[in-house]
């Protein structure tokens, strides 16, 4: 997952350029492309669900604007959330297999088989945390750290079921693959999240880019 | 006032013989799938074969001269222009009509035949006088270097357009608002993107617009048949240019 978010990392100013259509297909495509060479798979993407998922998702993080200005890092993870619920919802990716993943002693063996379990899902994922990551990155300095349940694959089959059904829980889903504390109930509403109660005061990187 | 009547009827003309040759190809590829229509004479068969050959030279005719006169005008090298320019002191009516045709026909192609098909030159002729006398104040803004919120007037602009569009009568049922909104939103969408943003147009913005008013069609159908099509539509317009621009 690492090779995508840094390279998002280099974009400038990445937390507004991925709310404009262009960028934000640009590195969903890019991460498919990394994602889908280094695990075996190719995917194909239906531009016009993207685009869908991508509208619908600027139209939910509007309605909740107003909680950028009290906890910054807390937005960014909610934004992340409702994208990978989106994803899930209009699921624009279709994944085929390409044949046995290249040899690379470095890689990830619990990747691969997570990726053969839900190659889309893992793509979704995939793309939500790095683009959390480098926001946090350019944003905080360093990017959130990674919960060790994310390599466990009795999590993505609790992921794969519970989305299948309600796709809003993937928000609290990735809240868990970032080691957060996920509200299960209410996972589309930024008040109600556990570090929803930050105040103002205390994010003032996140007041300034709010107020842009 | 004499040349705007001219334009008008010969838009109408256009898409009478357009609406006749797409009727003449159907019914070729028709017979070539062995679905014959046996009621026909032998004779009437002939001579509806005949004038379908010359229609379609005329039309193959009418099209290459057409490229080679405005090379930057085919489907291939369709190059927009901000949606204010066509509206530029110099005029620019025959160029938006020509523009808009294409954009549309690309547009409607990519929804399917029967989106295509609803595409109409004579409702881009109708608008254009309609919207320059109704967005003078926008386009006038638009022109200024001061203009604050382009994005807003280009907005205003596109959807004044868009509307008077949808509001012609296309002899084709209601249900077919959002349809050929598809049709003619990305080609304004993409025209007032390159007049929020100065840029040069690109194929890839047309490409972009496509996909976002794709996502949006719905919701445009719904702006133009409200009590105040006006504003939601220059809403639904802006909202897009935002997360384009």
């Amino acid at each position: 997952m690492h090779d995508f978010a840094a390279a998002l990392s280099s974009t400038p100013d990445l937390a507004h350029g991925m709310r404009k259509l262009g960028r934000f297909r640009a590195a969903f495509e890019d991460d498919a492309r990394r994602l889908g060479a280094r695990h075996g798979w190719r995917y194909d993407i239906d531009e016009q669900a993207l685009a869908r998922m991508f509208f619908d998702w600027i139209d939910a993080i509007g309605g909740e604007a107003d909680g950028a200005r009290a906890n910054r890092a807390g937005f960014t993870l909610f934004c992340g959330g409702l994208a990978l619920a989106g994803l899930v919802r209009d699921a624009p990716a279709r994944a085929h297999r390409t044949g046995a993943p290249a040899p690379d002693p470095g890689r990830e063996i619990a990747a691969d088989r997570i990726a053969r379990f839900w190659p889309e899902g893992f793509l979704y994922v995939d793309f939500c945390i790095g683009v959390v990551s480098a926001v946090f990155e350019q944003e905080f300095g360093a990017p959130p750290p990674l919960d060790p349940c994310l390599d466990d694959l009795r999590t993505w089959w609790s992921f794969r079921e519970n989305v299948t059904e309600d796709p809003a829980l993937a928000a609290g889903f990735l809240d868990r693959f970032f080691g957060r504390e996920p509200d299960w109930t209410f996972p589309g509403r930024l008040a109600m999240r556990p570090d929803a109660a930050i105040e103002g005061g205390r994010d003032t990187a996140g007041k300034a880019i709010a107020d842009d | 006032m004499p040349r705007e009547i001219s334009v008008g009827i010969s838009s109408q003309a256009r898409d009478r013989l357009r609406d006749l040759r797409d009727r003449v190809q159907a019914r070729r590829r028709a017979e070539e799938g062995g679905l014959r229509h046996a009621r026909l004479p032998p004779g009437v068969e002939g001579l509806i074969g005949h004038a379908a050959g010359m229609l379609d030279d005329t039309m193959i005719a009418a099209r290459s001269l057409s490229h080679s006169l405005f090379p930057e005008l085919s489907d291939e090298h369709l190059a927009m222009l901000p949606l204010d320019r066509y509206f530029g002191p110099e005029g620019g009516e025959r160029r938006f009509r020509h523009d808009m045709y294409r954009a549309a026909r690309i547009a409607g192609a990519r929804i399917g035949p029967e989106a295509a098909a609803l595409v109409r030159e004579g409702v881009l002729s109708d608008a254009y006088p309609d919207t320059r006398r109704r967005c003078a104040e926008s386009i006038a803004m638009l022109a200024s270097t001061a203009c604050e919120d382009r994005a807003g007037e280009a907005a205003r602009l596109a959807a004044a357009l868009l509307g008077t569009i949808l509001a012609a009568p296309a002899g084709a049922a209601r249900d077919a608002v959002g349809i050929r909104a598809g049709c003619y939103a990305p080609g304004l969408l993409a025209s007032a993107w390159s007049s929020v943003d100065g840029s040069a147009y690109e194929p890839q913005t047309l490409e972009l617009a496509m996909l976002a008013v794709g996502a949006r069609r719905e919701r445009l159908a719904a702006a133009a048949a409200s009590g105040d099509s006006a504003r939601d539509l220059a809403a639904a317009f802006r909202s897009m240019l935002l997360h384009l621009v």
